[in-house]
């Protein structure tokens, strides 16, 4: 039996209280001055990495911002982030960028989203009329249509360097190995757990889970926005901390903290 | 033999082996025995549990590639949701290439209505069409219309249904209003739509959530069904299979178990294929490097 | 400067709505509001709809274009404009039960779906015999772990193996759902946070689309 608490919902005490802590924290953690430690990401290194390879080898590299089928969503925004820095990198080192967007219906949405940021950082630049538009073609609404145009556009481009960051399903796998075939590093990334596995064994890197929602800040290299992968861990700890309590007090023999959290 | 042969084996020799040994066994199946596990055994016993008066959402989130693999878990499970007697049934669909899908499951389990020519009247074990059971067609946005339907009913799927026919005496006779009168939801999926059934319908009526999902999803919803918020998962193929094999069904999915399990030994042999080039010869040639 | 057009616009627009979502989440709230969250969900589907046809506008657009100056490829882009059209209109004005439409359906949408899916298998098998190498104690016990896991999957494994099966429950009872639920709650907690710095402007996607939109300052 739980804590009734209006005007606050039944059984939402719990989540309210939680969720107001990370909206505090992370408040609180953008306004931070001081540059927090961060480990490294290998996956989010990895990318200047390829942008340098793509660089030296005069080959273009291709940007997948993912396809959700919920359109702007948390792992969309992350992908966006991962085209908008390779947007960059790519504009300042005269890098040919190739980001064919489609996959799922909501792509649409996506795609001008991501033509507009992609421009702007070419804008940003100082180099406008590097922008090609042609390099960001939609393909196709359908996840294994838009995969099989994009591999052909791998085989046919050859880039140095495939980055495909966002919600990627059973399709970034067919995609990994293409990439491999033709010699390009693979650095992917997403939080639909059900293809790490599949994306860990055919890319050469990998940002698990949240390591990609926290890229944006990662790459900003603000130490606000660094701070807030620290509320993050903050969070981690708090839910460890709660279910470690848990443990010990159900073992003996209280429902006190499932209580508490169905509150 | 060389091993610097095993190191470097040309991919299309793997794809060429696996397509000739899986073709060798989809047209000459074998016959393998079959081990049920407990979450389809409980699948099972949820549905044949079904009492009269039940209303039940039958939701597709299924592309085609995914209808591959959950084929038989359709029509197995919508076969035996349409045994119950009493038991009222909604199809849904929030994948647009579903409803095709869902035709041709009601062409093959049910027969034409007397007097009737052509969609939607079907007759599906003794089920009649707009008494019974309707199908209310594709809604665009998963999770953005799921909510909807949460939160609003009988508004957020209308009065008529996929072939533009008037369902309100559906709605009226069987006294469904609202989200709070669904008994049970079964979501077929290849993307995540029983997940969203759990936080809008589980989460805040309590109606069970039963998923039967493509392989890559499994381990997820595993996790999702062990914590108690699914109640009840038939995984993939090898899940379609053994609710087949339950119900009695004769189907494809029985049949593609034999060619399953060679996959997963060719899998296994390839692994060890690899290792052994690459501790042999691999390994050698990039230390020299 | 037209509102419109300003930082502060998009940044407030973000949260005008998120009360509306999640205040009558978390509280009791007049009916006024729960009617508002009701209608906002709604209406993101309606958005959701007619999104297909910007995609379709814009796909129409680049292939005539791509048609017109006959770039590489151009034929492609009649093709894929024709079947694309051919099977709006006579999904419009023949309707979904067409025998046409239900033909581009079986003949072409779903058997290339199926298809393309089911070559994956042949990449995943190239993909398993690369990246299950024993390199190190992390490849060899995930090496490990995959075989339990296949042989329990396979009739045939579960036959030969019988005691694969209780390492592989076991693995995937324990071992996997620990991991799976540190993901989940991971994933929530890192979704929550990149929410909120959206709604205080600070990510980078909204920044770049805000800058563009405001000249660049």
């Amino acid at each position: 039996m739980g804590i009734e608490l209006y005007p606050i919902a039944t059984g939402k005490i719990s989540g309210l209280i939680f969720f107001a802590v990370l909206i505090i924290l992370t408040l609180y953690n953008l306004r931070s001055k001081k540059v927090p430690y961060i480990r490294r990401v290998p996956a989010i290194d990895a990318i200047e990495e390829g942008i340098g390879r793509a660089t030296e080898l005069g080959q273009p590299i291709f940007v997948s911002c993912g396809m959700s089928p919920r359109g702007v969503d948390a792992p969309t925004v992350a992908g966006l982030s991962m085209l908008t820095h390779s947007a960059r990198m790519c504009a300042r080192n005269d890098v040919r960028l190739i980001a064919p967007m489609g996959g799922s219906d909501q792509s649409y949405t996506v795609m001008e989203l991501a033509r507009d940021l992609v421009e702007t950082q070419y804008q940003l630049e100082g180099k406008p009329e590097s922008f090609n538009i042609d390099d960001m073609p939609f393909l196709s609404g359908r996840q294994f249509a838009w995969a099989s145009a994009y591999c052909g556009m791998m085989m046919r481009e050859k880039p140095a360097t495939n980055i495909m960051v966002g919600v990627q399903y059973a399709s970034a796998v067919y995609i990994s190995e293409v990439g491999h075939e033709i010699g390009a590093m693979v650095i992917s990334g997403t939080t639909y757990l059900s293809n790490i596995a599949c994306l860990a064994a055919s890319s050469d890197y990998v940002m698990i889970g949240e390591e990609m929602l926290a890229a944006g800040a990662y790459l900003s290299g603000d130490a606000g926005q660094l701070a807030t992968i620290r509320t993050q861990d903050i969070g981690k700890l708090i839910f460890l901390a709660i279910t470690v309590l848990g443990i010990v007090i159900l073992t003996m023999g209280s429902n006190f903290v499932i209580d508490l959290l169905s509150s | 033999m060389s091993f610097k042969i095993l190191w470097n084996i040309d991919r299309r020799i793997y794809y060429g082996l696996l397509f000739i040994i899986v073709s060798i066994l989809l047209l000459n199946p074998v016959g393998m025995p079959l081990k049920i596990s407990p979450e389809v055994k409980n699948t099972w016993q949820m549905i044949d549990d079904l009492q009269p008066g039940d209303f039940v959402i039958i939701n597709f989130c299924l592309s085609a590639s995914g209808y591959a693999q959950l084929q038989g878990a359709c029509n197995s499970m919508i076969t035996h949701i349409f045994e119950k007697p009493g038991v009222t049934v909604l199809f849904m669909m929030v994948s647009d290439q579903a409803p095709i899908m869902l035709e041709e499951i009601i062409t093959i389990n049910g027969d034409l209505m007397p007097g009737k020519t052509t969609f939607p009247w079907y007759e599906i074990r003794g089920k009649t069409y707009g008494e019974d059971y309707i199908n209310m067609g594709f809604y665009p946005g998963i999770s953005n219309f799921i909510a909807a339907l949460s939160m609003n009913f009988r508004k957020s799927l209308g009065n008529t249904d996929w072939y533009g026919e008037d369902v309100t005496d559906f709605f009226e006779s069987h006294n469904i209003q609202s989200a709070e009168d669904v008994d049970m939801v079964v979501s077929f999926d290849s993307d995540d739509g029983a997940g969203d059934f759990m936080r809008y319908f589980f989460l805040e009526y309590g109606t069970p959530v039963i998923q039967s999902m493509i392989g890559v999803m499994v381990a997820n919803s595993k996790v999702q069904y062990d914590a108690g918020n699914y109640a009840g998962i038939v995984p993939s193929i090898r899940g379609s299979a053994e609710y087949q094999f339950l119900q009695n069904y004769p189907g494809m999915a029985l049949t593609q178990m034999d060619a399953f399990s060679a996959v997963q030994f060719y899998l296994m042999a390839l692994m060890i294929v690899g290792n052994l080039g690459y501790h042999f010869y691999g390994k050698k040639q990039q230390e020299k490097v | 400067m037209s509102i419109l057009r300003r930082k502060e616009f998009f940044i407030a627009l973000i949260v005008i709505i998120s009360i509306f979502i999640y205040v009558p989440y978390f509280f009791e709230v007049p009916q006024f509001m729960s009617d508002m969250e009701i209608w906002l969900t709604e209406t993101t589907v309606v958005i959701i709809a007619f999104s297909v046809w910007v995609g379709l506008y814009t796909s129409t657009r680049r292939e005539l274009v791509k048609i017109q100056r006959k770039g590489r490829g151009w034929y492609y882009s009649g093709i894929i404009l024709g079947l694309a059209w051919v099977m709006v209109l006579s999904g419009l004005v023949l309707g979904k039960e067409a025998t046409i439409y239900k033909f581009l359906q079986w003949a072409f949408i779903i058997p290339g779906d199926s298809t393309i899916y089911a070559i994956l298998v042949f990449y995943l098998t190239s993909a398993g015999a690369r990246a299950f190498r024993l390199k190190s104690l992390e490849s060899t016990l995930l090496t490990f772990g995959a075989v339990f896991v296949l042989l329990k999957q396979a009739p045939l494994g579960e036959l030969l193996v019988p005691w694969a099966g209780p390492v592989a429950i076991y693995i995937q009872d324990t071992l996997a759902m620990a991991a799976t639920r540190v993901f989940n709650v991971s994933l929530a907690i890192g979704s929550v946070v990149l929410a909120i710095r959206l709604m205080a402007g600070q990510e980078m996607a909204l920044i770049g689309l805000v800058r563009r939109a405001t000249g660049g300052d």
